[in-house]
């Protein structure tokens, strides 16, 4: 029994479980979204007309949607540090800021998918395709595959933080609010690079 | 602490349960159905191929779209649905919480919501053989264009083309997929967080180490091929063309995503049944095992260099041939660890006073077998030789070499070792030996003639070689009809199996504690360990694998038991940290 | 031998004294971030594309790290929790840079539309 292997099993004991295993869930989730990105990357520095069609996605929109997405990381931080106080009524109103700015980000989303659609961009852009402009069309498709997947996450994020929200009520399991933080702060963490990458790279 | 007195009804004891070994015990039966589909599977073709045209017994006739089907399917059953249930989750649900001292994995719920989701993904997986079209068809890579229904149909009907063959493989191989990283996480923190007192880091079994390293490979290389598969299905069932050169897509894309998991998963199916191996050695050499930490180094090299090395899938694809270079060295290279782990374990047997009991059968003939797929994957590895031999029945040969001992005799030594731990009950010995020897021979016939007609230019995809003047010829006809007959003898002789399993089960429980006389702490629990595995939780004073220590009375010493060199104070770790804070305990 | 105390399902959070990571001033971060995020928008027309895409990424991964470290508390994680989010990043490049000359640097003339 050296001192060493002392050094080498403490470290890792200080995580509590929630936290360790949601570190886990986001390292496994970062692999996924950065598998995406980097196939996007891959064909964005092939196709450099792409920049045409990356002008097409609303700049306007996007930056508001990372404003709401990161103050809705602060307010849920701020829940949690509510958390750790017991101030059960301060974690409800954090987490109702941040669950209605998941919903604002969803709105935006929606109108800017909206304009997109309304103007013939959409998964396969047909009008694109028909003109035999087939490279730009693969862009959209990463455009919505992409925003997709990660408003998919922004949903359930909104829905566990819900189910968490009706358990704080009861005065129940308030650490999870620090675990339904750190989901939302990896939604966030994807869109900040989802943005530059969609919408200001031109 | 009055866990068995719980009252459970039937539905939330044996079905819907938390526990960690009924979960374990759920997957492993439903690896056993899904290898049952198959080799069923394997058995069909192979007849068909040794006898083309033929009707098939228990089938009838076998068309060539069906031939390719059932190729696809059974290399698809037998890595996702056999091997990674059975080595990964059944093994790390049975033995991670006995082995390291606690009551159960760290989040139940989860684990049960795994175990659900990995039947619901075979569930719709076996549904793609009966929709229209039936089952994909294409390889169990699912290489673009055959997968990849965007290249003819820009704009498919959604549900047709979510209901056909290739989109219920993509759906069910990503709720496989997501069941698996369920688990993983599952594993990853209850080995960290919930071992016992005394349990540090280099005292956890091997076996454990090993479940984790695979976990870990498995859940950082799965990403891009999620990513990837929600894109080959947007390509059947909208249209978009990620993998259609024509509209600016690329299959070598679909390559790259595909092995970038794909080769990883190699070393995740084999590290679990590695870790067997390095449990089971010791105990019947009567000797500690040869370098553990030298081993779990060796292990986490490996893990490094399996994600590095992809590529060597796809040396015929047109990949650069710069990089080509790189992924054969990078191939070469990773032999140098796997090596060494087995020369540890030889090192294990040297000199040991070695008892050929059943579960030591089997892990000898794994060694033997693996050596054989091992130097062969030497060869594939370089550029090229591969270029020469890439997708005849070489390469089939070589990988059945290396993954049938490993998920089969690897399951088997597992369940001929632990069954008396699981079910207080002993499997028949004579019975286990028949069928040991009866496996370990007609695989050999099956596969080693393979070998020849795989140099000579048989190719893997061809269903009837009629027309091959090279392959219909003489000796390869009579290869290939030695390999089915000996195939068929293979799969019947697990008939043996399942009647020892079927017997041993129906007799009364003795409920031996160590029968093995081993050293790890699932032994100290009672067999079959109840709901809580432990009526106390044991206290670990040394490793696991202090066989014939000089100066101990017996020559094992289970790790609860404090040796005459174990100091007294045990190391502190996450034990104190829960009990004082509580901040741990709730889930 | 000593027993464990089983979970209690009503959590008891752990007090002051116990806390596990502190908490550093989070109003003073966001102000950081949406700074940031401003300097982001504002390079793309006031330098040139090429140092606009390196500033753009730049403030990118620096906003990720302010995010990570303080929003995420991984300034008060062990190191192991540090390599495995390295580890995935590290990977990702792998992949990245194995997949590179297969489709980005591919002559495009093989690949063009018909």
């Amino acid at each position: 029994m050296s001192t060493k292997q002392q050094h080498l099993s403490l470290p890792i004991n200080k995580v509590p479980e929630g936290r360790l295993g949601m570190w886990v869930l986001i390292a496994g989730e970062l692999v996924i979204f950065g598998g995406l990105i980097a196939t996007y990357l891959q064909y964005r520095l092939r196709y450099p007309q792409w920049s045409e069609m990356a002008a097409h996605t609303s700049t306007l929109i996007g930056a508001i949607n990372t404003v709401v997405l990161l103050c809705s990381s602060y307010t849920i931080v701020r829940a949690h540090e509510a958390a750790q106080h017991r101030d059960i009524p301060k974690v409800l109103t954090w987490m109702t800021c941040t669950i209605a700015g998941g919903l604002i980000f969803l709105v935006d989303k929606s109108i800017e998918y909206y304009h997109e659609i309304s103007e013939g961009f959409t998964f396969t852009s047909p009008h694109l395709q028909q003109a035999g402009d087939h490279v730009n069309s693969l862009f959209w498709s990463f455009y919505y595959i992409m925003t997709g997947l990660h408003g998919t996450h922004v949903l359930v994020g909104i829905i566990v933080m819900f189910i968490i929200m009706m358990q704080v009520r009861k005065g129940k399991n308030l650490h999870r609010v620090e675990l339904a933080g750190m989901y939302w702060h990896m939604v966030d963490l994807i869109w900040i690079f989802l943005f530059p990458l969609l919408y200001i790279a031109k | 602490m009055d866990a068995t007195l719980h009252k459970q009804s039937f539905w939330s004891k044996y079905i819907f349960s938390t526990d960690h070994k009924v979960i374990g015990m759920q997957y492993a039966i439903m690896g056993i159905i899904m290898a049952g589909v198959g080799g069923f599977l394997a058995y069909v073709f192979r007849y068909n191929l040794a006898y083309p045209n033929a009707s098939i017994p228990l089938f009838g006739h076998l068309s060539a779209t069906q031939y390719n089907a059932f190729v696809t399917c059974h290399g698809m059953i037998m890595v996702f649905w056999v091997g990674m249930p059975v080595l990964l989750s059944a093994l790390g649900n049975l033995l991670i919480p006995l082995m390291i001292g606690t009551d159960d994995m760290a989040f139940p719920t989860v684990n049960m919501l795994s175990f659900w989701i990995f039947f619901l993904s075979a569930v719709v997986l076996l549904a793609s053989f009966f929709v229209p079209g039936g089952a994909f068809g294409g390889g169990w890579t699912m290489y673009p264009p055959f997968s990849a229904g965007g290249y003819v149909n820009h704009n498919p009907h959604f549900f047709t083309a979510l209901f056909s063959g290739v989109s219920l493989m993509i759906l069910a191989v990503a709720l496989e997929l997501v069941a698996m990283l369920m688990g993983g996480i599952n594993f990853v923190v209850t080995t960290i967080n919930k071992r016992t007192k005394g349990m540090t880091a280099f005292r956890v079994p091997i076996v454990v180490w090993f479940i984790n390293i695979a976990s870990v490979i498995f859940m950082f290389s799965v990403g891009p091929l999620v990513a990837g598969a929600f894109m080959l299905l947007f390509d059947n069932i909208l249209g978009t063309g990620f993998y259609d050169p024509a509209r600016g897509g690329d299959p070598m894309l679909w390559e790259h995503l595909f092995w970038f998991f794909g080769h990883p998963e190699v070393y995740v199916l084999l590290l679990p049944a590695l870790g067997v191996l390095a449990e089971i050695l010791p105990v019947f050499a009567r000797k500690p095992l040869f370098g553990y930490k030298p081993i779990i180094y060796m292990a986490l090299v490996s893990a490094v260099l399996s994600v590095l090395v992809w590529a060597h899938h796809q040396f015929v694809a047109g990949i650069d041939p710069r990089m080509a270079t790189f992924f054969s060295i990078g191939t070469i290279l990773i032999s140098i660890p796997f090596a060494g782990i087995f020369l540890s374990f030889m090192a294990t047997l040297w000199k040991g006073s070695i008892k050929f009991s059943v579960p030591m059968m089997w892990v000898l003939g794994f060694i033997g077998l693996f050596l054989i797929g091992g130097l062969t994957g030497l060869f594939l590895g370089s550029n090229t030789f591969d270029i020469y031999a890439h997708d005849t029945y070489f390469v089939v040969a070589h990988f059945h070499y290396t993954l049938f001992p490993d998920i089969f005799f690897g399951f088997f030594a597992a369940i001929y070792y632990w069954f008396p731990k699981f079910t207080g009950k002993s499997l028949n010995a004579g019975l286990g030996k028949l069928h040991f020897w009866l496996t370990f021979f007609a695989f050999n016939v099956t596969w080693f003639v393979l070998f020849f007609n795989g140099l000579a230019g048989q190719h893997r995809r061809i269903n009837d070689y009629s027309d091959f003047s090279l392959i219909m010829r003489e000796p390869y006809i009579t290869f290939e009809k030695i390999a089915t007959i000996s195939a068929i003898i293979l799969i019947l002789s697990q008939f043996i199996f399942l009647y020892n399993l079927f017997t041993s089960l129906a007799k009364a429980k003795k409920g031996v504690k160590n029968p093995w006389e081993s050293n790890t702490l699932e032994w100290v629990a009672d067999s079959p360990p109840p709901h809580g595995n432990f009526q106390t939780y044991p206290v670990v004073y040394h490793g696991p694998y202090e066989y014939s220590l000089p100066g101990e009375g017996a020559d094992f010493l289970p790790q609860n038991v404090q040796g005459k060199n174990d100091t007294n104070n045990v190391t502190q770790n996450n034990y104190e940290h829960k009990t004082a804070t509580s901040f741990a305990t709730h889930k | 031998m000593e027993t464990v105390t089983h979970n209690n399902d009503n959590a008891i959070f752990p007090d002051a004294e116990h806390d596990y990571h502190g908490h550093p001033h989070y109003t003073r971060i966001l102000l950081t971030l949406l700074a940031l995020l401003s300097v982001s928008l504002l390079v793309g027309y006031l330098v040139s594309p090429g140092l606009a895409i390196i500033l753009i990424f730049g403030t990118a991964i620096w906003k990720t790290a302010l995010v990570m470290r303080n929003f995420m508390h991984l300034k008060y994680e062990p190191l192991l929790v540090f390599i495995v989010i390295a580890s995935v990043l590290l990977i990702l490049f792998a992949f990245f840079f194995g997949v590179y000359p297969d489709i980005t640097a591919v002559p495009l003339d093989v690949t063009k539309p018909h």
